[in-house]
């Protein structure tokens, strides 16, 4: 009788110590990314200038559309994949400003599996460009959010928020 | 007679010293700055009593005061030490509020030297007081957005008539912007004007980004614009007649 209790006892210390809590997997950008849905030929929805200093002091002002004053909504980005990774990169201004300064190179992530930045390389000049979302790249039509950040004296000063759409 | 010859001598020894000696040349960047800001003094000491010295030290103070960690004037702290980058030419970056380790709010002007390791080996001038930029948000009725911006940015001016200090900009009818562009010493490309567009009640503004408006030589280094508002104004025979606003300066960063 005694050992039964203990048994029982052990086995009861056992499943309450055993007992945890499963990681949660991981969602959002991380779990949803794949690298086909990145590839095509993107087409800007708007342009939004950050005054970063703004926003970390806590000024007004902090961000202003730019879209139609300088014609961005005309900048097509074409990414092309090479099998599974990227390859190389097209953009197409039409009227819009050259913001994003090159016009074709190679495209690269920072991270195959969890990107964060893509870079556009054209020569030994690369843009890099924050990945704000892509939870949505799998929609109809699928979303892009890529911002442009720009820095001096040791900290970001503005930044370019361009919303995508393919 | 002969005092007033040695003193006359003395008076005119020591002004020759003086004229002998120049004036050193500092320059902060960013050009407006808050006590958050990280800045960069530079200083040119070419023709100064501090000419072909090294090391040379950065000596700090502000309208709160010395700094006691400059270390004493006949031996500088080593952390004061700056950097050489090119002769005669010294540089030092920090960041206000930590630097002077006050609360940002309290620093309202920032002053500084350079000198020898024993400041009686050789000094520069004084360069203060250089105005701390505040903390809060100052409404004016002139404003760039954003804050900082490059030749290659999208620069936004924006005139508030409803804040304007003086008549004339309170009146006047506005037109168009009239924008230069400058390097160091000269204006680079020609005068543009752009139109202002109404967003507002009394509110206007013009957009544009400076390496597309302006024929930039490769060897220009643009490091400021200046602006000033253009319109019409009602003279006392309620004609319409032509008017403008003062001129406003922008610095230019080298944004990355």
């Amino acid at each position: 009788m005694k050992q039964i209790f203990s048994i029982t006892l052990a086995v009861a210390i056992l499943t309450l110590v055993s007992c945890k809590r499963d990681d949660f997997k991981e969602v959002g950008n991380n779990a949803d990314f794949k690298i086909e849905t990145l590839g095509g030929t993107w087409s800007t929805s708007s342009v939004t200038q950050t005054d970063e200093d703004a926003i970390r002091k806590g000024f007004p002002f902090k961000t202003q559309d730019i879209t139609s004053d300088f014609n961005l909504n005309q900048t097509k980005i074409s990414l092309n994949l090479n099998g599974t990774n990227p390859g190389t990169f097209t953009i197409a201004y039409g009227a819009a400003a050259k913001l994003l300064k090159h016009t074709s190179g190679n495209w690269a992530l920072d991270n195959l599996q969890k990107p964060s930045k893509v870079y556009l390389i054209n020569g030994i000049d690369t843009i890099k460009l924050k990945i704000n979302n892509y939870t949505d790249l799998g929609q109809i039509p699928s979303r892009l959010g890529l911002k442009l950040l720009k820095s001096a004296y040791g900290k970001t000063q503005l930044g370019y928020d361009y919303s995508l759409t393919k | 007679m002969k005092k007033i010859q040695i003193i006359l001598f003395m008076l005119f020894a020591l002004c020759a010293f003086n004229n002998a000696v120049g004036q050193a040349t500092a320059v902060i960047t960013p050009g407006s700055f808050t006590a958050e800001d990280q800045i960069t003094i530079r200083i040119n000491v070419t023709g100064t009593s501090l000419a072909g010295v090294s090391p040379v030290y950065l000596w700090n103070w502000s309208n709160l005061g010395g700094l006691n960690t400059n270390g004493d004037w006949t031996s500088s702290n080593e952390t004061r030490k700056m950097t050489n980058v090119g002769p005669n030419l010294w540089e030092f970056s920090f960041t206000p509020s930590d630097f002077y380790s006050v609360n940002p709010s309290e620093l309202k002007w920032l002053g500084f030297l350079a000198k020898a390791k024993n400041g009686n080996n050789g000094q520069t001038q004084d360069f203060a007081p250089n105005a701390v930029e505040p903390l809060i948000f100052t409404p004016t009725v002139n404003r760039v957005f954003p804050a900082r911006i490059s030749v290659n940015d999208v620069t936004s001016i924006f005139i508030d008539q409803n804040l304007a200090p003086d008549l004339t900009q309170q009146r006047m009818t506005p037109v168009s912007v009239e924008i230069k562009l400058f390097n160091v010493s000269s204006q680079v490309g020609a005068t543009i004007t752009l139109p202002l567009k109404k967003i507002g009640n009394k509110y206007f503004t013009a957009s544009f980004i400076p390496s597309a408006v302006f024929v930039i030589p490769a060897t220009a280094a643009p490091i400021r614009f200046e602006y000033k508002f253009k319109g019409t104004i009602l003279d006392v025979n309620n004609m319409s007649v032509p008017a403008e606003g003062p001129v406003y300066s922008k610095p230019i960063d080298p944004l990355q």
